[in-house]
């Protein structure tokens, strides 16, 4: 090939082009964000046919599933047409076989009154969440949240994939060619672990804002009541924390807990409130001031809250904050405590609360 | 033998070993005196002093001075260590973190806390045990044949044994979650809130190590002008291997223990020794065990002041005042060829 | 090497040398090694039998020749689903990343003449990681996952060859800059997974070990527009990198570019696995052992790039069915399988003293 000089100089350019080529279209691919909805028909599961001739809106007197229609937006009866993060799709009016990816959820379409056939595993369980346990029966694990098993999934045979707001375009690619996906909208501005935002989106996208709003009230009475039994806490300050070895980490207070906790009457330091994200970077030990509050809550994933208990307390910084010398320090179900989110998570929480503080 | 372009000593061993004495003694006092905290210098160096205020007093001898002690354990440990490394492997880029003696160290931690230790308890032989594996295959990978002449080979090999183990241990964090949600504090390596009992407990170790190496470093010495040129001064070359690499292990894995894994000490340490005092380990090893805490002070110091009220994990800073140095050791000096 | 110096007549062949084939086309000719040939051969057809495997066995074990029905069309609606849908994508990704992996690797360690160098070691990997990383855990927008792997791949090679001046004679200066620069990717990686909360970081963590599962469509066209482009370019540089193998003068004297050839690798190699890694992730050791293997099938005297690319996609594959179905329905990314199953072998070859030449 010696007779060709000009070969070598052709293999570097092509090369050069080729990856100018790509880093362009890689830019160029990124701004595609948007994924074209999928039709219920892709599924190979009994999902229902948009070819109805049944006229619009038009809501039955009485149905025998527990779901309820809504006023707008239903179509032919067999599908709706709904606002996802990823446009619009059709999903079944009436689905049967919901598969969840993610805690929350489940959580609310247990609360809905949905029984899911399948999934994914908590963070840190094999199972679903402990809270979750009672609730949910004889459901099949499809794998854990970072990485549901597609096989199992179309297995299930789902008619409806219910995801959280946070689910990634890959996933979703590959999530939408077996059932319509659900990853619904939440509305500018609306506190993102605020459990009842959440539960009306998907509420809304599934047509059953009554029962969305039934869930607000038995939410409100149940706060009502633990309050009465807790006594009045305002005055009274707590945080809730996480203790690693360098120090703790301040769980966000717009968070579930953190609600609840200000529903009791609690009031919660100033930096619980700008932290973006679940939980604060490791607090300095020097900055313990920052939680010297009245309660401490510490939420641990170990089974043993105790244990980290004792390791918070090896340091002298820890033994100084007046929650411990008062003795109101509480250990906490960790997964539970800084990441469920949903109705049931918020009962849950409120029986721990009231655990804690009514002695 | 192939080394590095020869130095002639630029200064004699005193001179140096003050000159670092009284930069460590400058890094310390910062270290008490700044903190992430309110307590600024004034209230601190107030407070050293008897006088001051009792949030201040605590402060400083409660949060800080462990600390800095721990600091200067790991710090001496993890500079003496590197000497001792690049010169049994006879590499200058023979370095703990690159050679894969840290992630054998941080590998055992990952074992260990999945089979159920908590992130309370102290993971000091277990470290020790781990790092003692990376070390085994370390020098192993050394002696071959073709390897162990060649810097780049060896750091290649250690290179693919810490990605190996960093592999291992995934697998271990993909089956068991809670570890990996612990794991993850760990391995950013941090000097926060360790205490005056998790150093007491390492310090036999540490001891025993330097004892070691200090037993060792004749030997070391003559295993620098070659393998040949040792046997026949009459040392014993492949104990002095074996011996080298058990001090390596304890001091890298008590300072994992203490720490996490920090890199890039064992490298920056030794190289900065080299040029002040010249490649004679005799000399290297006691201004490492000064420098070293300098180093790690001097990073400590850093990260706590830089992201108020929180602290930048220790391995991120150490890895970024670290690689510039790697960068302009390796253009300034002209190094063995592939 | 590419010249005719023997003039012993051969049946069929006039003018080969023992053990080569002479292709001839007008006047360019050609000389292959039966062994290399023969090698490449075998080595398909293993990687077709075990992609057959792969379509059929999973979460849901099907016959093969069911399964072999289905990739065409036929068969129930679940299995075609299955095979066409999630496992024929995922297995075609394998071959792709494993393709592009092994030939990257073939020539950087001819390129380096070490048996040990990976296109990765250059700080590619990690740079790609960190950026990864960054994009899950939502620190920036703008670009998907994939997009931003590559951005970082280019950063970290726009790094080192600034930062070592250049890609030196040997690439020594060039090796060791890149340790440095992937060590300093790989703790900003460890920093974003500690500051991330724990969902963001498990959505993370598939981009630190390598995962075939889910990946997004347009990454993997674009690693295949890339790997077509390449691929013939890499078989060439390798031809010359063979003859290199003598001397540099030696090779000087007979026409080739020394430096070009070694500047053009470097940029094939590196291009190669930053389009692997940007759709499946760091992806280890197959850059290693897919170079051994074939180096060991197809003898000492040529450098085997083609049987490099199908062993790396023999053994993807191979390792991704593993991991699918070894402890179903959990499923293992194909990066962990990889280095456990490699690691000890690569380190075997480390620690017994080697006879056979380091290249």
């Amino acid at each position: 090939m010696s007779r060709y000089p000009g070969r070598r100089w052709l293999a570097l350019i092509l090369v050069m082009v080729s990856l100018l080529a790509l880093v362009a279209a890689a830019c160029g691919e990124a701004t595609d964000v948007e994924p074209q909805g999928q039709t219920a028909t892709e599924a190979p599961a009994s999902s229902t046919d948009a070819t109805d001739a049944t006229p619009a809106s038009e809501t039955p007197a009485a149905t025998a599933s527990a779901t309820e229609r809504a006023d707008n937006d239903s179509d032919a009866a067999g599908t709706r047409s709904v606002e996802t993060a990823f446009g619009t799709i059709e999903i079944p009016a009436n689905p049967q076989r919901i598969v969840t990816i993610g805690d929350t959820p489940l959580d609310v379409a247990v609360s809905l009154g949905f029984s899911p056939v399948g999934a994914t595993s908590s963070r840190g369980a094999t199972g679903v969440a402990a809270y979750m346990a009672e609730h949910v029966g004889d459901i099949q694990i499809i794998g854990t949240i970072a990485e549901p098993n597609l096989e199992s999934i179309v297995q299930l045979e789902p008619d409806l994939i219910l995801t959280e707001t946070t689910l990634q375009e890959a996933m979703y690619e590959n999530l939408s060619k077996i059932a319509p996906t659900l990853v619904p909208i939440i509305p500018e501005g609306a506190n993102r672990y605020d459990p009842m935002v959440l539960t009306r989106a998907y509420a809304q996208a599934l047509g059953m804002t009554d029962r969305a709003d039934e869930l607000a009230d038995e939410l409100e009475a149940r706060i009502a009541e633990v309050r009465e039994k807790v006594g009045d806490r305002s005055g009274q300050t707590a945080v809730v924390i996480r203790w690693m070895a360098q120090g703790p980490m301040v769980m966000n207070g717009h968070l579930v807990t953190g609600q609840m906790l200000s529903e009791i009457g609690f009031t919660l330091p100033e930096l619980a409130y700008e932290i973006e994200g679940g939980h604060s970077d490791v607090l300095s030990l020097e900055n313990l001031a920052e939680i010297d509050t009245d309660w401490i809550f510490i939420a641990t994933l170990n089974q043993d809250g105790q244990q980290a208990l004792e390791a918070a307390r090896q340091q002298p910084a820890f033994e100084r904050l007046k929650a411990n010398q008062a003795n109101q320090v509480v250990t906490v179900n960790g997964q539970l405590w800084s990441s469920a989110n949903g109705p049931l998570a918020a009962t849950a929480i409120l029986a721990d609360i009231e655990q804690a503080l009514a002695q | 033998m192939r080394r590095e372009q020869n130095t002639a000593p630029r200064l004699r061993v005193l001179p140096a070993l003050a000159l670092s004495l009284a930069l460590l003694a400058v890094v310390v006092t910062a270290s008490l005196a700044f903190g992430a905290g309110g307590v600024g210098p004034e209230r601190a160096l107030g407070a050293l002093f008897g006088s001051g205020d009792d949030e201040a007093h605590f402060v400083v001898t409660g949060l800080r001075l462990p600390r800095t002690l721990a600091g200067i354990v790991v710090g001496s440990a993890l500079g003496i260590a590197g000497a001792v490394l690049q010169t049994a492997a006879r590499n200058p880029l023979a370095e703990p973190g690159l050679l894969g003696v840290s992630a054998g160290a941080s590998f055992a931690v990952v074992v260990s806390i999945a089979l159920g230790a908590s992130a309370a308890t102290l993971y000091a032989p277990v470290a020790i045990i781990g790092a003692l594996l990376g070390c085994v295959f370390a020098l192993g990978a050394a002696r071959l044949r073709g390897v162990g002449d060649d810097p780049i080979r060896l750091v290649l090999a250690g290179v693919a044994l810490s990605s190996m183990l960093g592999s291992v241990s995934s697998l271990v964090l993909l089956i068991d979650q809670r570890t990996r949600d612990e794991i993850r504090f760990w391995t950013i390596g941090a000097l926060a809130g360790r205490n005056i009992p998790t150093i007491v407990t390492i310090l036999p170790t540490v001891v025993l190590g330097i004892a070691i190496v200090l037993l060792l470093i004749r030997p070391l010495a003559a295993l620098s002008l070659g393998d040949q040129v040792a046997r026949s001064l009459g040392h014993r070359v492949r104990m002095t291997r074996i011996g080298a690499m058990l001090g390596v292990a304890l001091l890298v894995g008590s300072a994992t223990a203490v720490s996490g894994p920090i890199g890039f000490v064992g490298l920056v340490v030794p190289f900065a020794a080299r040029a002040l005092v010249g490649p004679d380990i005799r000399r290297v090893v006691p201004i490492c065990a000064v420098l070293g805490p300098a180093l790690i002070l001097v990073a400590d110091v850093l990260a706590r002041m830089l992201v108020r009220p929180s602290e930048m994990p220790l391995g991120v800073v150490t890895a970024f005042v670290g690689a510039p140095v790697l960068v302009a050791v390796v253009r300034a000096q002209r190094l063995p060829a592939l | 090497m590419n010249t005719v110096s023997d003039r012993r007549p051969m049946a069929g062949s006039h003018t080969a040398p023992p053990g080569h084939l002479l292709l001839r086309y007008r006047e360019w000719s050609v000389l292959v090694l039966y062994r290399g040939v023969l090698a490449t051969l075998g080595l398909t057809i293993a990687m077709f039998f075990v992609a057959g495997l792969a379509l059929a066995l999973g979460t849901a074990d099907l016959n093969p020749l069911t399964a072999l029905a289905a990739a065409f069309g036929t068969g129930t609606e679940q299995d075609v689903f299955i095979v066409r849908e999630l496992r024929l994508p995922r297995v075609v990704t394998g071959i792709l990343v494993g393709m592009a992996l092994g030939t990257g690797g073939c020539l950087m360690q001819t390129l380096a003449r070490n048996r040990l160098a990976t296109p990765g070691i250059v700080g590619i990997d990690n740079g790609a990681t960190a950026f990864a990383v960054a994009s899950v855990v939502a620190l920036t927008t703008g670009l998907a996952p994939s997009g931003m792997s590559l951005a970082g791949s280019i950063t970290a090679l726009v790094l080192v060859l600034a930062l070592s001046g250049g890609t030196g004679t040997r690439g020594y200066r060039f090796l060791v800059v890149g340790i440095g620069v992937g060590a300093v990717f790989g703790s900003i990686t460890n920093y974003l997974l500690a500051r991330a909360p724990i969902d963001s970081a498990n959505a993370a963590y598939p981009w630190t070990v390598g995962s075939l599962n889910a990946r997004a469509g347009g990454s993997v066209a674009l690693l295949a527009i890339g790997l077509a482009i390449t691929l013939p370019v890499a078989v060439f540089l390798g031809r010359q990198l063979s003859t290199m193998r003598l001397s540099d003068q030696v090779a000087q004297s007979l026409g080739i570019s020394v430096r070009r050839v070694r500047v053009g690798t470097l940029m094939v190699a590196v291009t190669l696995s930053a389009l692997s890694v940007a759709v499946a992730g760091p992806v280890g050791m197959i850059a290693l052992l897919a170079p051994e293997a074939a180096r060991y099938l197809a003898g000492p005297r040529t450098v085997p790039v083609l049987g490099s690319a199908v062993a790396g996609a023999l053994f993807t594959v191979l390792a991704d069915l593993a991991g699918r179905t070894l402890f179903a329905p959990i499923e293992i990314p194909v990066g962990v399988i990889t280095a456990v199953v490699g690691g000890p072998y690569l380190l075997w070859v480390l620690l017994r003293s080697s006879s056979r030449r380091i290249i």
